[in-house]
Protein backbone atom coordinates (compact mmCIF):
# COMPACT_ATOMS: atom_id res chain seq x y z
CA UNK A 1 0.00 0.00 0.00
CA UNK A 2 1.69 3.23 -0.65
CA UNK A 3 1.62 6.36 1.47
CA UNK A 4 -1.43 7.82 -0.68
CA UNK A 5 -3.39 4.77 0.68
CA UNK A 6 -2.86 5.24 4.24
CA UNK A 7 -4.39 8.93 3.80
CA UNK A 8 -7.57 7.64 2.60
CA UNK A 9 -7.17 4.90 5.71
CA UNK A 10 -6.99 7.91 8.12
CA UNK A 11 -9.65 9.87 6.45
CA UNK A 12 -12.07 7.27 6.58
CA UNK A 13 -11.22 6.49 10.30
CA UNK A 14 -11.35 9.67 11.32
CA UNK A 15 -14.65 10.58 9.68
CA UNK A 16 -16.59 7.57 11.07
CA UNK A 17 -15.00 8.55 14.64
CA UNK A 18 -16.52 12.33 14.24
CA UNK A 19 -19.67 11.04 12.98
CA UNK A 20 -19.86 8.63 16.01
CA UNK A 21 -18.82 11.21 18.46
CA UNK A 22 -21.45 13.71 16.94
CA UNK A 23 -24.17 11.34 16.94
CA UNK A 24 -23.26 10.37 20.95
CA UNK A 25 -23.55 13.48 22.05
CA UNK A 26 -26.53 14.48 20.18
CA UNK A 27 -28.36 11.48 22.18
CA UNK A 28 -26.65 11.74 25.15
CA UNK A 29 -25.79 15.50 26.15
CA UNK A 30 -28.09 17.67 24.19
CA UNK A 31 -30.46 19.28 26.68
CA UNK A 32 -33.83 18.39 26.66
CA UNK A 33 -36.58 21.12 24.98
CA UNK A 34 -38.22 22.91 27.59
CA UNK A 35 -41.68 21.59 28.02
CA UNK A 36 -44.28 24.09 26.79
CA UNK A 37 -47.75 25.23 28.62
CA UNK A 38 -50.28 23.01 28.55
CA UNK A 39 -53.47 24.42 26.49
CA UNK A 40 -55.80 26.44 28.84
CA UNK A 41 -52.88 27.06 31.20
CA UNK A 42 -52.11 30.50 32.40
CA UNK A 43 -48.10 31.10 32.66
CA UNK A 44 -46.81 32.60 35.85
CA UNK A 45 -46.28 35.98 35.62
CA UNK A 46 -42.92 36.53 36.49
CA UNK A 47 -43.94 40.05 38.04
CA UNK A 48 -43.90 40.27 41.49
CA UNK A 49 -45.24 43.22 43.77
CA UNK A 50 -44.44 42.33 47.39
CA UNK A 51 -44.82 40.31 50.48
CA UNK A 52 -48.64 38.87 51.26
CA UNK A 53 -49.66 37.01 54.37
CA UNK A 54 -51.63 33.61 53.47
CA UNK A 55 -53.14 31.18 55.92
CA UNK A 56 -52.23 27.83 55.69
CA UNK A 57 -54.98 25.06 57.05
CA UNK A 58 -52.54 21.81 58.30
CA UNK A 59 -53.62 18.62 58.90
CA UNK A 60 -52.24 18.31 62.22
CA UNK A 61 -52.46 15.59 65.40
CA UNK A 62 -55.79 14.99 63.59
CA UNK A 63 -56.72 18.49 63.26
CA UNK A 64 -56.58 21.75 61.11
CA UNK A 65 -53.93 23.90 62.43
CA UNK A 66 -53.71 27.39 61.03
CA UNK A 67 -50.53 28.57 60.37
CA UNK A 68 -49.13 32.15 58.54
CA UNK A 69 -46.52 32.29 55.94
CA UNK A 70 -45.38 34.76 53.95
CA UNK A 71 -45.01 34.63 50.40
CA UNK A 72 -44.36 36.93 47.52
CA UNK A 73 -47.23 38.51 45.94
CA UNK A 74 -48.53 37.69 42.46
CA UNK A 75 -50.43 39.53 40.05
CA UNK A 76 -52.75 36.24 38.42
CA UNK A 77 -54.38 34.54 41.12
CA UNK A 78 -52.83 31.64 39.22
CA UNK A 79 -49.78 32.24 40.12
CA UNK A 80 -50.36 32.78 43.61
CA UNK A 81 -52.33 29.48 43.81
CA UNK A 82 -49.30 27.47 42.70
CA UNK A 83 -47.50 29.38 45.49
CA UNK A 84 -49.62 28.75 47.79
CA UNK A 85 -50.30 25.07 47.17
CA UNK A 86 -46.56 24.67 47.03
CA UNK A 87 -46.17 26.19 50.51
CA UNK A 88 -49.17 23.83 51.97
CA UNK A 89 -47.26 20.64 50.70
CA UNK A 90 -43.92 22.10 51.83
CA UNK A 91 -45.35 22.39 54.91
CA UNK A 92 -47.71 19.80 55.54
CA UNK A 93 -45.28 16.96 54.58
CA UNK A 94 -43.54 17.33 57.88
CA UNK A 95 -46.68 14.76 59.08
CA UNK A 96 -45.96 11.53 58.68
CA UNK A 97 -49.13 10.48 56.99
CA UNK A 98 -48.44 13.03 54.26
CA UNK A 99 -45.58 12.36 51.60
CA UNK A 100 -42.80 15.41 51.40
CA UNK A 101 -42.00 14.70 48.08
CA UNK A 102 -45.39 16.03 46.39
CA UNK A 103 -44.80 18.02 43.51
CA UNK A 104 -47.22 20.55 42.09
CA UNK A 105 -47.92 19.80 38.27
CA UNK A 106 -50.31 22.86 37.84
CA UNK A 107 -52.75 25.29 38.70
CA UNK A 108 -56.04 25.89 35.97
CA UNK A 109 -59.48 27.51 36.47
CA UNK A 110 -62.29 26.20 33.74
CA UNK A 111 -65.04 28.66 32.84
CA UNK A 112 -67.39 27.29 36.05
CA UNK A 113 -64.46 28.70 38.17
CA UNK A 114 -63.54 25.34 39.14
CA UNK A 115 -60.13 25.56 40.67
CA UNK A 116 -58.23 22.46 39.37
CA UNK A 117 -55.23 20.92 41.57
CA UNK A 118 -52.84 18.74 39.60
CA UNK A 119 -50.61 17.16 41.84
CA UNK A 120 -47.87 14.44 41.15
CA UNK A 121 -48.48 10.62 41.93
CA UNK A 122 -46.72 10.68 45.01
CA UNK A 123 -49.41 12.25 47.15
CA UNK A 124 -51.45 8.94 46.31
CA UNK A 125 -48.85 6.48 45.91
CA UNK A 126 -46.92 7.09 49.39
CA UNK A 127 -50.26 8.56 51.20
CA UNK A 128 -49.92 7.00 54.72
CA UNK A 129 -52.54 7.90 56.66
CA UNK A 130 -56.05 7.09 57.89
CA UNK A 131 -59.42 7.50 56.59
CA UNK A 132 -59.46 11.33 59.13
CA UNK A 133 -56.01 12.12 57.72
CA UNK A 134 -57.19 12.05 54.49
CA UNK A 135 -59.99 13.83 55.29
CA UNK A 136 -58.10 16.23 57.16
CA UNK A 137 -55.74 17.18 54.20
CA UNK A 138 -58.59 17.39 51.55
CA UNK A 139 -60.11 19.93 53.98
CA UNK A 140 -56.67 21.58 54.51
CA UNK A 141 -56.28 22.42 50.88
CA UNK A 142 -60.05 23.67 50.36
CA UNK A 143 -59.46 25.71 53.49
CA UNK A 144 -56.15 26.91 52.70
CA UNK A 145 -57.11 28.06 49.05
CA UNK A 146 -60.60 29.18 49.87
CA UNK A 147 -59.13 31.88 52.33
CA UNK A 148 -56.09 33.21 49.78
CA UNK A 149 -57.90 32.83 46.07
CA UNK A 150 -60.80 35.14 45.54
CA UNK A 151 -63.91 34.20 43.04
CA UNK A 152 -63.07 30.33 42.85
CA UNK A 153 -66.90 27.97 43.06
CA UNK A 154 -65.23 24.90 44.18
CA UNK A 155 -61.63 22.88 43.65
CA UNK A 156 -60.90 19.36 42.46
CA UNK A 157 -57.73 17.62 42.68
CA UNK A 158 -55.84 16.06 39.77
CA UNK A 159 -53.42 13.83 39.79
CA UNK A 160 -51.14 13.61 37.36
CA UNK A 161 -53.30 15.23 35.16
CA UNK A 162 -56.42 12.83 35.61
CA UNK A 163 -59.08 12.41 37.60
CA UNK A 164 -58.77 9.52 39.86
CA UNK A 165 -61.15 7.31 41.82
CA UNK A 166 -59.91 8.20 45.83
CA UNK A 167 -57.04 9.33 47.23
CA UNK A 168 -56.07 7.21 50.26
CA UNK A 169 -59.26 4.79 49.58
CA UNK A 170 -61.38 6.09 51.87
CA UNK A 171 -63.16 9.57 49.83
CA UNK A 172 -63.93 10.37 46.56
CA UNK A 173 -61.95 12.49 44.02
CA UNK A 174 -63.65 12.66 41.68
CA UNK A 175 -66.10 15.30 42.04
CA UNK A 176 -64.99 18.43 43.69
CA UNK A 177 -64.52 19.03 46.90
CA UNK A 178 -66.58 21.56 48.22
CA UNK A 179 -69.99 19.41 49.30
CA UNK A 180 -67.26 17.06 51.28
CA UNK A 181 -65.33 19.58 53.03
CA UNK A 182 -67.82 21.45 54.71
CA UNK A 183 -68.74 19.22 57.40
CA UNK A 184 -66.63 19.15 60.53
CA UNK A 185 -65.72 16.05 61.35
CA UNK A 186 -66.26 14.64 65.07
CA UNK A 187 -63.50 12.75 67.92
CA UNK A 188 -63.74 11.19 70.72
CA UNK A 189 -61.81 9.08 72.81
CA UNK A 190 -63.78 6.15 74.60
CA UNK A 191 -61.29 5.03 77.37
CA UNK A 192 -62.07 1.87 79.90
CA UNK A 193 -65.27 2.03 82.10
CA UNK A 194 -64.44 2.31 85.82
CA UNK B 1 7.59 9.35 5.35
CA UNK B 2 7.72 5.85 3.76
CA UNK B 3 9.46 4.45 6.46
CA UNK B 4 6.93 6.01 8.82
CA UNK B 5 4.26 4.53 6.72
CA UNK B 6 5.81 1.19 7.36
CA UNK B 7 6.07 1.10 10.72
CA UNK B 8 2.27 2.49 11.40
CA UNK B 9 0.51 0.81 8.71
CA UNK B 10 -0.56 -2.25 10.73
CA UNK B 11 -1.52 -0.69 14.09
CA UNK B 12 -3.66 1.80 12.37
CA UNK B 13 -5.80 -0.61 10.40
CA UNK B 14 -6.09 -2.60 13.55
CA UNK B 15 -6.85 0.87 15.17
CA UNK B 16 -9.64 1.58 12.28
CA UNK B 17 -11.16 -1.79 12.22
CA UNK B 18 -11.39 -2.14 16.16
CA UNK B 19 -13.09 1.63 16.17
CA UNK B 20 -15.45 0.54 13.53
CA UNK B 21 -16.42 -2.81 15.39
CA UNK B 22 -16.57 -0.53 18.92
CA UNK B 23 -18.94 2.16 16.76
CA UNK B 24 -21.27 -0.50 15.52
CA UNK B 25 -21.60 -2.00 19.14
CA UNK B 26 -22.24 1.28 21.00
CA UNK B 27 -24.67 2.22 18.32
CA UNK B 28 -26.95 -1.26 18.25
CA UNK B 29 -30.09 -0.68 20.17
CA UNK B 30 -30.46 -2.47 23.73
CA UNK B 31 -32.86 -4.66 23.87
CA UNK B 32 -34.77 -4.56 27.15
CA UNK B 33 -35.97 -7.25 29.39
CA UNK B 34 -40.32 -7.51 29.39
CA UNK B 35 -41.93 -10.65 31.41
CA UNK B 36 -45.92 -10.99 30.98
CA UNK B 37 -47.55 -13.03 33.69
CA UNK B 38 -51.08 -13.51 34.45
CA UNK B 39 -53.25 -14.63 37.27
CA UNK B 40 -57.08 -14.94 37.06
CA UNK B 41 -59.56 -15.56 39.82
CA UNK B 42 -63.19 -16.10 38.60
CA UNK B 43 -64.14 -13.35 36.71
CA UNK B 44 -61.29 -11.64 37.17
CA UNK B 45 -57.99 -11.95 35.16
CA UNK B 46 -55.03 -9.39 35.66
CA UNK B 47 -52.12 -9.09 33.55
CA UNK B 48 -48.79 -7.86 34.42
CA UNK B 49 -45.79 -6.45 32.26
CA UNK B 50 -42.52 -6.45 33.90
CA UNK B 51 -39.60 -4.39 32.82
CA UNK B 52 -36.58 -2.35 33.42
CA UNK B 53 -38.01 1.22 35.17
CA UNK B 54 -37.20 3.65 31.85
CA UNK B 55 -38.78 0.88 29.91
CA UNK B 56 -41.73 0.80 31.65
CA UNK B 57 -41.73 4.49 32.13
CA UNK B 58 -41.39 5.12 28.48
CA UNK B 59 -43.92 2.80 27.42
CA UNK B 60 -47.45 4.27 26.29
CA UNK B 61 -50.76 1.54 26.28
CA UNK B 62 -53.73 1.06 24.20
CA UNK B 63 -56.73 -0.58 25.99
CA UNK B 64 -60.06 -1.74 24.58
CA UNK B 65 -62.16 -4.50 26.15
CA UNK B 66 -60.76 -6.60 22.25
CA UNK B 67 -57.02 -5.92 22.12
CA UNK B 68 -54.05 -4.46 24.46
CA UNK B 69 -51.17 -2.62 23.02
CA UNK B 70 -48.08 -1.55 24.43
CA UNK B 71 -45.19 0.87 22.59
CA UNK B 72 -42.18 0.21 24.39
CA UNK B 73 -39.32 2.92 23.87
CA UNK B 74 -37.08 0.09 22.94
CA UNK B 75 -36.56 -3.18 21.34
CA UNK B 76 -37.58 -6.10 23.54
CA UNK B 77 -37.17 -9.74 24.11
CA UNK B 78 -40.69 -11.26 25.74
CA UNK B 79 -41.11 -13.76 28.27
CA UNK B 80 -44.15 -15.22 28.57
CA UNK B 81 -45.36 -18.23 30.22
CA UNK B 82 -46.31 -21.22 27.89
CA UNK B 83 -49.74 -21.47 28.84
CA UNK B 84 -50.48 -17.90 28.46
CA UNK B 85 -54.74 -17.15 27.86
CA UNK B 86 -54.16 -14.76 24.97
CA UNK B 87 -52.90 -14.65 22.14
CA UNK B 88 -49.30 -12.46 21.62
CA UNK B 89 -47.88 -10.77 18.98
CA UNK B 90 -45.20 -8.50 18.44
CA UNK B 91 -43.42 -5.58 15.73
CA UNK B 92 -40.39 -3.93 16.20
CA UNK B 93 -41.36 -2.13 19.67
CA UNK B 94 -44.92 -3.02 19.74
CA UNK B 95 -46.91 -5.47 22.45
CA UNK B 96 -50.21 -6.28 21.20
CA UNK B 97 -52.19 -8.68 23.11
CA UNK B 98 -55.38 -9.97 21.60
CA UNK B 99 -58.23 -10.01 24.15
CA UNK B 100 -60.95 -12.28 24.20
CA UNK B 101 -64.26 -12.57 26.73
CA UNK B 102 -63.13 -9.48 28.22
CA UNK B 103 -66.15 -7.26 29.23
CA UNK B 104 -63.82 -4.34 31.06
CA UNK B 105 -60.31 -3.37 31.11
CA UNK B 106 -58.46 -1.23 33.58
CA UNK B 107 -54.73 -0.48 32.98
CA UNK B 108 -52.53 0.94 35.52
CA UNK B 109 -48.23 1.68 35.48
CA UNK B 110 -46.80 0.89 38.95
CA UNK B 111 -43.29 1.37 40.26
CA UNK B 112 -41.51 -1.04 42.64
CA UNK B 113 -40.84 -3.39 40.56
CA UNK B 114 -41.80 -1.12 37.72
CA UNK B 115 -44.69 -2.84 36.11
CA UNK B 116 -48.20 -2.36 33.92
CA UNK B 117 -50.80 -3.79 35.15
CA UNK B 118 -54.10 -4.82 33.58
CA UNK B 119 -56.78 -5.63 35.39
CA UNK B 120 -60.30 -7.56 33.21
CA UNK B 121 -63.05 -8.49 34.30
CA UNK B 122 -64.28 -11.15 31.49
CA UNK B 123 -66.95 -13.03 31.25
CA UNK B 124 -67.78 -16.38 33.51
CA UNK B 125 -67.08 -19.74 31.76
CA UNK B 126 -70.54 -21.47 31.00
CA UNK B 127 -71.25 -23.67 34.06
CA UNK B 128 -68.66 -22.45 36.14
CA UNK B 129 -69.06 -23.10 39.69
CA UNK B 130 -68.22 -20.53 42.48
CA UNK B 131 -64.99 -21.68 43.18
CA UNK B 132 -63.53 -21.80 47.00
CA UNK B 133 -61.19 -18.85 46.92
CA UNK B 134 -57.95 -18.83 48.58
CA UNK B 135 -58.55 -16.92 52.07
CA UNK B 136 -58.61 -18.68 55.69
CA UNK B 137 -62.37 -17.95 55.72
CA UNK B 138 -64.12 -21.15 55.44
CA UNK B 139 -65.38 -22.82 52.07
CA UNK B 140 -68.87 -21.44 51.54
CA UNK B 141 -71.15 -24.09 52.92
CA UNK B 142 -74.75 -24.20 51.88
CA UNK B 143 -76.93 -21.63 53.43
CA UNK B 144 -78.78 -21.96 56.37
CA UNK B 145 -82.35 -21.07 56.70
CA UNK B 146 -81.13 -17.58 57.69
CA UNK B 147 -79.30 -16.97 54.37
CA UNK B 148 -80.56 -14.92 51.72
CA UNK B 149 -81.03 -15.67 48.51
CA UNK B 150 -78.53 -13.37 46.22
CA UNK B 151 -80.58 -10.89 44.21
CA UNK B 152 -80.60 -9.34 41.10
CA UNK B 153 -76.42 -9.20 40.78
CA UNK B 154 -76.22 -5.98 40.27
CA UNK B 155 -72.25 -6.19 39.20
CA UNK B 156 -71.60 -8.57 36.64
CA UNK B 157 -68.37 -10.19 37.17
CA UNK B 158 -66.34 -9.61 40.38
CA UNK B 159 -68.91 -9.72 42.73
CA UNK B 160 -69.37 -13.75 41.92
CA UNK B 161 -65.86 -14.18 43.55
CA UNK B 162 -67.32 -12.49 47.03
CA UNK B 163 -67.61 -15.20 49.88
CA UNK B 164 -70.68 -16.57 51.25
CA UNK B 165 -70.25 -17.90 54.66
CA UNK B 166 -72.59 -19.30 56.25
CA UNK B 167 -72.67 -21.83 59.69
CA UNK B 168 -74.88 -23.94 61.17
CA UNK B 169 -77.09 -21.43 63.05
CA UNK B 170 -76.39 -22.54 66.55
CA UNK B 171 -76.06 -19.27 68.80
CA UNK B 172 -77.61 -16.37 66.11
CA UNK B 173 -77.35 -13.05 67.63
CA UNK B 174 -80.78 -11.89 66.47
CA UNK B 175 -80.11 -8.54 65.49
CA UNK B 176 -77.30 -9.50 63.06
CA UNK B 177 -78.38 -12.35 60.03
CA UNK B 178 -76.20 -11.39 57.13
CA UNK B 179 -72.82 -8.73 57.61
CA UNK B 180 -71.35 -7.35 54.91
CA UNK B 181 -67.67 -6.68 55.48
CA UNK B 182 -65.44 -4.58 53.43
CA UNK B 183 -61.49 -5.37 53.53
CA UNK B 184 -60.10 -1.87 52.26
CA UNK B 185 -58.35 -1.33 49.78
CA UNK B 186 -56.68 -3.62 47.19
CA UNK B 187 -55.13 -4.34 43.69
CA UNK B 188 -53.50 -0.59 43.36
CA UNK B 189 -54.54 1.05 45.86
CA UNK B 190 -51.95 -0.26 48.57
CA UNK B 191 -53.25 1.76 51.40
CA UNK B 192 -51.04 2.33 54.02
CA UNK B 193 -47.55 0.32 53.74
CA UNK B 194 -44.51 -0.10 56.19
CA UNK B 195 -41.32 -2.35 55.62
CA UNK B 196 -43.18 -5.36 56.43
CA UNK B 197 -46.85 -4.30 55.90
CA UNK B 198 -49.58 -3.96 53.21
CA UNK B 199 -52.90 -2.17 54.68
CA UNK B 200 -55.12 -3.73 51.25
CA UNK B 201 -53.18 -7.23 52.64
CA UNK B 202 -53.83 -6.88 56.16
CA UNK B 203 -57.17 -5.63 55.70
CA UNK B 204 -57.99 -8.56 54.06
CA UNK B 205 -56.95 -10.98 56.29
CA UNK B 206 -58.33 -9.58 59.10
CA UNK B 207 -61.73 -9.30 57.35
CA UNK B 208 -61.47 -13.11 56.82
CA UNK B 209 -60.45 -14.02 60.00
CA UNK B 210 -63.22 -11.52 61.27
CA UNK B 211 -65.83 -13.22 59.05
CA UNK B 212 -64.99 -16.73 60.28
CA UNK B 213 -65.77 -15.62 63.81
CA UNK B 214 -68.93 -14.08 62.79
CA UNK B 215 -69.60 -17.10 60.84
CA UNK B 216 -69.21 -19.23 63.95
CA UNK B 217 -71.83 -17.09 65.67
CA UNK B 218 -74.20 -18.24 62.91
CA UNK B 219 -74.06 -15.19 60.73
CA UNK B 220 -74.02 -14.97 57.46
CA UNK B 221 -70.73 -13.32 56.12
CA UNK B 222 -70.52 -12.01 52.93
CA UNK B 223 -67.35 -10.26 51.85
CA UNK B 224 -66.59 -7.32 49.21
CA UNK B 225 -63.37 -8.84 47.96
CA UNK B 226 -61.62 -12.07 48.96
CA UNK B 227 -58.54 -11.18 46.82
CA UNK B 228 -56.07 -8.98 46.04
CA UNK B 229 -57.78 -6.90 43.52
CA UNK B 230 -59.48 -3.04 43.02
CA UNK B 231 -62.82 -2.10 43.98
CA UNK B 232 -64.01 1.04 43.73
CA UNK B 233 -65.83 2.68 46.34
CA UNK B 234 -69.13 3.03 44.61
CA UNK B 235 -68.98 -0.90 43.47
CA UNK B 236 -68.51 -1.47 47.16
CA UNK B 237 -71.32 0.18 47.87
CA UNK B 238 -73.51 -0.98 45.54
CA UNK B 239 -72.82 -4.20 46.10
CA UNK B 240 -73.04 -4.37 50.00
CA UNK B 241 -76.56 -2.78 49.15
CA UNK B 242 -77.54 -5.42 46.84
CA UNK B 243 -76.88 -7.92 50.01
CA UNK B 244 -79.47 -5.85 52.33
CA UNK B 245 -77.32 -6.67 55.29
CA UNK B 246 -78.28 -5.81 58.88
CA UNK B 247 -74.72 -4.48 59.25
CA UNK B 248 -71.70 -3.19 57.31
CA UNK B 249 -68.41 -2.94 58.59
CA UNK B 250 -65.03 -1.65 56.58
CA UNK B 251 -61.80 -3.15 57.54
CA UNK B 252 -58.65 -0.58 57.67
CA UNK B 253 -55.96 0.52 59.18
CA UNK B 254 -54.62 3.65 61.17
CA UNK B 255 -51.31 5.47 61.99
CA UNK B 256 -52.12 6.17 65.42
CA UNK B 257 -51.88 4.36 68.88
CA UNK B 258 -55.51 3.63 68.96
CA UNK B 259 -58.01 1.82 67.00
CA UNK B 260 -60.53 3.86 65.25
CA UNK B 261 -64.48 3.19 64.91
CA UNK B 262 -66.55 5.98 62.29
CA UNK B 263 -69.55 6.46 61.56
CA UNK B 264 -71.15 8.23 58.97
CA UNK B 265 -71.19 12.14 59.28
CA UNK B 266 -74.64 13.38 57.87
CA UNK B 267 -75.59 17.19 56.73
CA UNK B 268 -78.95 17.08 56.17
CA UNK B 269 -79.67 20.58 56.86
CA UNK B 270 -82.03 22.01 53.80
CA UNK B 271 -82.87 18.62 52.91
CA UNK B 272 -86.19 17.84 52.08
CA UNK B 273 -87.42 14.69 55.03
CA UNK B 274 -88.33 12.61 51.40
CA UNK B 275 -85.17 13.67 49.42
CA UNK B 276 -83.33 12.21 52.68
CA UNK B 277 -85.12 8.76 52.10
CA UNK B 278 -84.23 7.99 48.65
CA UNK B 279 -81.17 9.91 48.18
CA UNK B 280 -77.77 7.76 47.95
CA UNK B 281 -75.76 10.04 49.57
CA UNK B 282 -77.90 10.07 52.28
CA UNK B 283 -79.05 6.64 52.50
CA UNK B 284 -77.06 5.98 55.80
CA UNK B 285 -79.43 9.00 57.84
CA UNK B 286 -81.94 6.32 58.29
CA UNK B 287 -79.76 3.68 60.06
CA UNK B 288 -77.35 7.04 62.02
CA UNK B 289 -78.80 6.30 65.15
CA UNK B 290 -77.97 2.17 65.57
CA UNK B 291 -75.27 2.61 63.55
CA UNK B 292 -73.90 5.24 66.22
CA UNK B 293 -75.00 3.12 69.02
CA UNK B 294 -72.99 -0.22 67.53
CA UNK B 295 -70.05 2.23 67.02
CA UNK B 296 -70.06 3.10 70.81
CA UNK B 297 -70.16 -0.90 71.81
CA UNK B 298 -67.53 -2.01 69.52
CA UNK B 299 -65.16 1.00 70.76
CA UNK B 300 -66.10 -0.26 74.12
CA UNK B 301 -65.42 -3.61 73.51
CA UNK B 302 -62.05 -2.59 72.29
CA UNK B 303 -61.35 -0.61 75.57
CA UNK B 304 -61.94 -3.93 77.86
CA UNK B 305 -58.40 -3.78 78.95
CA UNK B 306 -57.86 -0.82 81.38
CA UNK B 307 -54.95 0.64 79.61
CA UNK B 308 -56.68 0.83 76.27
CA UNK B 309 -58.25 3.44 74.31
CA UNK B 310 -60.47 3.84 71.31
CA UNK B 311 -61.72 6.82 68.83
CA UNK B 312 -64.65 6.93 68.00
CA UNK B 313 -65.69 9.18 65.30
CA UNK B 314 -67.97 10.74 62.37
CA UNK B 315 -66.82 11.23 58.75
CA UNK B 316 -68.79 12.05 55.65
CA UNK B 317 -67.10 9.23 54.11
CA UNK B 318 -69.60 7.86 51.11
CA UNK B 319 -68.77 4.25 51.65
CA UNK B 320 -70.75 4.97 54.77
CA UNK B 321 -73.06 7.72 53.80
CA UNK B 322 -74.54 5.63 51.26
CA UNK B 323 -74.99 2.46 53.20
CA UNK B 324 -78.62 1.40 53.69
CA UNK B 325 -77.66 -0.34 56.95
CA UNK B 326 -76.34 0.37 60.13
CA UNK B 327 -72.16 0.92 58.75
CA UNK B 328 -69.21 1.63 60.24
CA UNK B 329 -65.27 2.06 59.54
CA UNK B 330 -62.97 0.23 62.24
CA UNK B 331 -59.26 1.23 61.65
CA UNK B 332 -56.80 -1.33 63.43
CA UNK B 333 -54.01 0.70 64.99
CA UNK B 334 -50.88 -0.19 63.01
CA UNK B 335 -47.50 2.14 64.06
CA UNK B 336 -43.39 1.55 62.93
CA UNK B 337 -43.41 0.67 66.54
CA UNK B 338 -46.70 -1.60 67.09
CA UNK B 339 -47.16 -3.49 63.54
CA UNK B 340 -49.63 -6.57 64.11
CA UNK B 341 -49.32 -9.60 65.78
CA UNK B 342 -51.56 -12.40 65.94
CA UNK B 343 -52.44 -12.35 69.37
CA UNK B 344 -53.50 -8.58 69.05
CA UNK B 345 -55.34 -9.11 65.87
CA UNK B 346 -57.21 -12.59 67.55
CA UNK B 347 -57.78 -9.91 70.54
CA UNK B 348 -59.32 -7.00 68.14
CA UNK B 349 -61.71 -9.81 66.49
CA UNK B 350 -62.91 -10.97 69.63
CA UNK B 351 -63.48 -7.71 70.89
CA UNK B 352 -65.31 -6.40 67.27
CA UNK B 353 -67.53 -9.88 68.41
CA UNK B 354 -68.44 -9.14 71.75
CA UNK B 355 -69.19 -5.58 70.86
CA UNK B 356 -71.81 -7.03 68.15
CA UNK B 357 -73.38 -8.92 70.85
CA UNK B 358 -76.84 -8.00 71.61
Amino acid sequence: MRPRGIWIILIVIFFLAGAAGSYFFLKYYTPAAPQTAANGTEVQSPEIQDLITVRLMLPKDKKLVMTEKRLRSRIKNIALAEAVVEEFFREAGSAYTIPQNVKLLGVYRDANQVLYVDLSDDLRRNFQGDALDEYLLLKGLYETLVSTIPDFQDLKVLVEGKEIETLGGHFFLKYPLKSLVMAEPKSESVTPHE
Amino acid sequence: MWKMYRIMKRPVIFAGIFLVCFVSFLSAEKTAQISLRYSRQDTLVRLVVEGEDSVIAGSTTIASPAMFRIDFPTLFELKKPQDFIFETSRKDRTLSIALKDVMDIRVYKLSNPSRIVAEMKVKPAAGAQQPAGQGTVPPPKPLGPTAVTPAKQQLAATQQAQSQTAAPATATPAAFRTIVIDPGHGGYDFGMITQDFKEKDFSLSLAKDLGAALAKKGIKVVLTRRADQSLPLAERVSFANSKTPDLFLSIHATPDDVPAVTTALMDDQGTDVVVRLYKLAARQSRHIDRSRMIARSIAEALTADPKSKAALRELPAPILNSLDAPAMLIEYPVTAKKTPDQKARDKFISAIVKGLAP
